[in-house]
């Protein structure tokens, strides 16, 4: 994924040549071996590199996207999610928090409708800001977080503290 | 005697000119050296024997004896001395013989004064059995005597310091000594009230620390209620201003200041903070109020009359923290006697010294507010519940098809319709009951507020507030202030005085003035308003006008616009309709029987038509109903004529809304004349004039008449009800004779109808205006969250445009204040017109903190 990206691909499957040659010459890989050997860094990346991860995750969604659509069907979003929210790519979970399972949980529940490039685009902020600091300090009514998310905040604070009563029952 | 003094006098000047300095007075110096010279020229002087008749004569002063010495001997005397340089000498030797007297004549005196049970005094040992009065009685001959010693050696001290003036202005000058009176003054100090009392304790007390607790135990016993020599008391304290702690008589070293008034405090704190606590006890708040006031004014005078006036904002201090401040919540909070109490009893004297005693201590009032506040709320609350009450058990009897049945005017008796009419009227009743009681509330704090508060702002904001929120509590105080509004547009303001309709108005607008959402009372007013305009049952256009004008003072021109416009549309089709029979006359149509046409034009974007026509439930058809040959001809015609003073308007006809008279002959009635004039709706014109038809027992189901006038289902059934189950007006016979119409329900003309009136009205429930029910209510409710999404839209967009670039809470914060006179936004309502935007791609995210916006063009 993160290669079809680096490639400028326009959608799924599909490359371009232009991007193809700028992609790999970018990557100084002008062979297929050394091609091959590019891919476990650009891996690597994914995990360990903030601005790979974000370019990766923001690509994601535009290649998603039906061509000349706006938004992308809930239950892909969901399945690009698992794609790019996992390992080997970045792991979207905490010690006390499966946050990726939960938002899953949470938009088959509660959301039900299509995903916006901005409900997309937000939910990577959020979910960097979220292994930062897993308490969510830092997030605020006053924020300019979308609707989904806040509500997701107030859904997970709900599971915590269901949680911490389960555990003290 | 006085001779030679003055030749002196003038060579020593005489002998300055020749000096050739200065034209002035000499300077000390001058006269210093003038003086050597002359006391080159005469005989030695015997300082022995002139200091012995010095000292004489001041033990003769000191014994009262004056009268005999002569002054200016005397001043001869020491001016000599001084002149040979006795100066010192002299002075060290005047000093001496002061110490010498008040130590062993003055002090003495004083000592003898001091009985043993003043002595326990000092140490708080208030257990030796001695009365108040012996205490007192006691007390005051320590003062006395020392009152007396005080006086008597200020007076001798002065006739002293003024035989020794050349002393004093010579040698004390050119030495930086202190007078010998100020030396004199600090000796008092030294011997007489810093000498030990010598007594079987051990104890080392001064007189000076007695005469404070002696005057310390009068105050005490002053403020206890016993009588006590005030001016006694003021002189011993006088003294003490006199004295100052070191010869250069700062004034911040006064003995009063140094060693008495600490004292003096501290037994007041103590005293105050006992009497607080028991006070507290005892006594309601009331008491509490009035006796701290009362302290505090004791205190005031007593320092004015018995202290010194510097103590004045100290003992202030002491009485505010420890009666005052230490207990005011408690007091403000009494159960029985606190503020609440306070506020619900109208006692506005005893709220006033709340105050007063509150704007003491605290500049907020922080407690006296809480007080306030709280008792509001929950009044306002109370006023809320009553309301709401009324309104759900209103809402569970209201089953589904609910056939509002007529209004109570229309004077219903039969129970059963009674009972279904019920809830929705009483609804409407403790709406307009809840207005009311906010009314009487808030007039009340108003005066409140005036009378006792002295119009106080941080308590006016701090009232404003809990107003505001208690009513904004309520869901419906929008809608509940429409109906009042309503309700004195319809009846209230009958036989009511200009200036009592003004009241009433401005009371009204006030209460509007503390809704939050205030487009909610728009749109409810616009309702009510064009059901009052369209069914002329507003009693005064001058009083609609006026609170249109007076609602554009109180919320601005935005918000009445558009209830303007529609004054403006009722103007404009008086006289549209004017013009209209001018037209029909000038046609010259001859047909005696044609139907006379009264139109209200509306625009259909200012009236709110859809509330209007909320009968037509969804899924039934919104065909127009069937007008008759006669009325349909007259209404092409109107249509015609219309169309041709303003082409490309469209005309909706909503006869719902019209009123028909009709008149109609009933062969029962009395009088000359058969025929009575109905006025109806126009959808029971609709329905009498199928009558028309039909012979003379005929019958015709419902069902029937719907299909044949296409009146939309809930209007039949309430027209059908009002001609034929209300009592006064049965114009139509039901069979079977019941409250409800049914479909099936058969009706023929009511041959033997009989009423004694010529003008016959027949009412329809609708036509008050009333509580909504739920689902009316959500569907109001829904169609204003719409309203405002494009409302927030329109301000989002206007302020994105103007900044191209703002951050998140900013453009919150904007959108709120740009929108707040008119509802108070819902942020989760912004934020999710924010993404509507984005999506759209009106906006788009920057990437940078804060979150921030840009606008794309």
């Amino acid at each position: 994924m993160t290669l079809l990206i680096e490639l400028g691909s326009p959608t799924l499957g599909e490359l371009e040549r232009a991007g193809f040659v700028e992609g790999w010459t970018r990557l100084r890989a002008e062979t297929i071996a050394k091609q091959k050997a590019q891919v476990p860094s650009l891996r690597r990346g994914l995990s360990e590199n903030p601005d790979v991860f974000t370019k990766t995750y923001k690509g994601t969604f535009l290649l998603a996207r039906p061509p000349n659509a706006k938004v992308v069907q809930l239950e892909e979003a969901i399945s690009y999610w698992r794609l790019v929210l996992s390992a080997p790519s970045l792991q979207w979970s905490t010690d006390t928090t499966p946050w990726l399972d939960w938002w899953i949980e949470y938009l088959q529940l509660k959301w039900k409708k299509s995903v916006s490039k901005d409900m997309w685009d937000q939910t990577g902020v959020f979910v960097r800001k979220s292994l930062e600091d897993e308490s969510m300090s830092w997030w605020s009514e006053e924020g300019s977080w979308p609707g989904v998310i806040d509500e997701f905040v107030a859904y997970v604070r709900a599971k915590r503290e269901e949680g911490a009563e389960m555990d003290t029952a | 005697m006085l001779q030679p003094q003055k030749s002196r006098e003038q060579s020593t000047v005489n002998t300055c000119l020749v000096s050739g300095r200065g034209s002035g007075a000499p300077s000390a110096l001058e006269r210093h050296r003038q003086a050597e010279h002359y006391d080159g020229r005469s005989d030695a002087v015997d300082f022995d024997e002139a200091w012995n008749i010095l000292r004489s004569s001041l033990h003769e002063i000191h014994s009262k004896n004056a009268s005999q010495l002569s002054f200016e001997e005397l001043y001869r005397h020491a001016y000599k001395l001084v002149l040979k340089k006795k100066g010192e000498l002299l002075y060290q030797k005047v000093k001496d013989f002061e110490e010498d007297w008040l130590a062993q004549t003055v002090q003495p005196q004083v000592l003898a004064s001091i009985s043993p049970t003043i002595l326990c005094l000092e140490t708080e040992a208030a257990t030796i059995a001695a009365t108040v009065n012996e205490k007192r009685a006691d007390g005051e001959k320590l003062l006395r005597s020392l009152k007396g010693a005080w006086e008597d050696h200020n007076l001798c001290m002065n006739m002293i310091t003024d035989v020794l003036m050349y002393m004093e202005r010579v040698y004390c000058k050119d030495f930086r000594k202190p007078s010998i009176f100020t030396a004199s003054m600090g000796q008092f100090r030294d011997c007489v009230l810093r000498s030990p009392i010598q007594s079987d304790h051990d104890r080392r007390t001064t007189i000076g620390k007695l005469v404070t607790a002696v005057i310390l135990y009068q105050i005490h016993m002053d403020r206890e209620g016993d009588i006590i020599d005030k001016a006694l008391l003021k002189s011993c304290v006088y003294m003490l201003e006199g004295l100052f702690e070191s010869e250069e008589e700062d004034e911040s070293t006064r003995l009063y200041l140094t060693s008495f008034e600490e004292d003096f405090l501290l037994a007041s704190r103590a005293f105050y903070s006992t009497e607080g606590s028991r006070l507290l006890l005892d006594a309601d708040a009331g008491t509490f109020c009035r006796h701290a006031r009362k302290r505090a004014d004791e205190e005031r005078d007593r320092c004015r009359s018995t202290l010194s006036p510097l103590t004045l904002p100290k003992i202030k201090a002491v009485i505010e923290e420890e009666l005052i401040r230490r207990h005011l919540g408690d007091v403000i909070a009494l159960e029985n006697s606190g503020v609440r109490y306070m506020l619900d009893n109208d006692l506005v004297d005893e709220l006033e010294m709340i105050y007063d005693l509150s704007a003491r201590v605290d500049s907020d009032k922080v407690e006296l507010r809480k007080a306030v506040q709280g008792r509001i709320k929950q009044l306002g609350t109370d006023v809320n519940h009553a309301a709401s009450n009324v309104g759900m058990s209103g809402v569970v009897k209201q089953a589904l098809p609910k056939p509002e049945i007529t209004n109570a005017e229309t004077g219903e008796t039969e129970p059963q319709v009674k009972a279904l009419d019920k809830p929705v009227n009483q609804q409407t009743a403790a709406a307009i009951q809840w207005v009311d009681d906010v009314l009487r509330l808030k007039q009340k704090y108003d005066l409140v507020l005036l009378q006792a508060f002295q119009g106080d702002q941080i308590l006016q904001t701090a009232i404003t507030r809990s107003f505001s929120d208690f009513i904004n509590e309520l869901d419906r105080s929008s809608e509940y202030l429409s109906l009042f509004f309503d309700d004195h547009m319809r009846k209230g303001i009958k036989g009511k005085t200009e200036n009592e309709v003004d009241v009433l108005i401005e009371q009204g607008i006030l209460l509007l003035g503390y809704i939050q959402d205030k487009d909610m009372f728009e749109r409810y007013y616009k309702k009510h308003l064009s059901k009052r305009l369209l069914m002329k049952r507003s009693i005064s256009m001058d009083a609609e006008r006026q609170m249109i004008s007076k609602m554009k003072l109180a919320v601005g021109n935005a918000f009445t616009t558009r209830i303007e416009k529609m004054f403006l549309d009722m103007n404009t089709s008086a006289d549209l309709t004017s013009s209209y029979k001018q037209y029909v006359n000038s046609l010259g149509d001859p047909d005696p029987r044609r139907v006379e046409l009264d139109v209200s034009v509306l625009t259909s974007t200012v009236w709110p038509v859809e509330t209007l026509m909320t009968s037509t439930k969804e899924g039934e058809s919104r065909s127009a109903c069937i007008f008759p040959a006669g009325i349909e001809r007259v209404k092409h015609g109107f249509q015609k004529f219309y169309l041709g003073k303003h082409s490309g308007r469209q005309l909706t006809w909503q006869a719902k809304l019209g009123t028909a008279e009709v008149r109609g002959f009933f062969p029962e009635c009395k009088g000359q004349k058969k025929t009575r004039d109905l006025t109806v709706s126009t959808h029971g014109m609709l329905i009498l004039l199928l009558f028309n038809d039909m012979g003379k027992d005929d019958t015709i189901t419902c069902e029937e008449i719907q299909a044949r006038t296409n009146i939309p289902m809930n209007d039949l059934f309430r027209n059908l009800q009002s001609l034929s189950v209300a009592p006064k007006t049965r114009i139509l016979r039901k069979t079977p004779m019941s409250k409800d119409v049914k479909l099936s329900d058969r009706f023929s003309f009511n041959e033997s109808y009989y009423n004694p009136a010529q003008k016959i009205k027949v009412l329809l429930v609708t036509s008050g205006n009333q509580v909504e029910g739920l689902e009316e209510r959500s569907e109001t409710e829904r169609k204003n969250d719409d309203e405002r999404q494009g409302v927030i839209d329109a301000a989002l967009v206007r302020i994105m445009k103007q900044r191209k670039e703002l951050a998140h809470q900013k453009l919150i914060a904007e959108v709120i204040g740009q929108l707040n006179t008119r509802f108070s936004p819902d942020i989760p309502m912004v934020k999710k017109r924010i993404e509507s935007l984005i999506e759209r791609e009106y906006l788009e995210r920057l990437e940078k903190e804060p979150a921030s916006y840009r606008y794309l063009a």
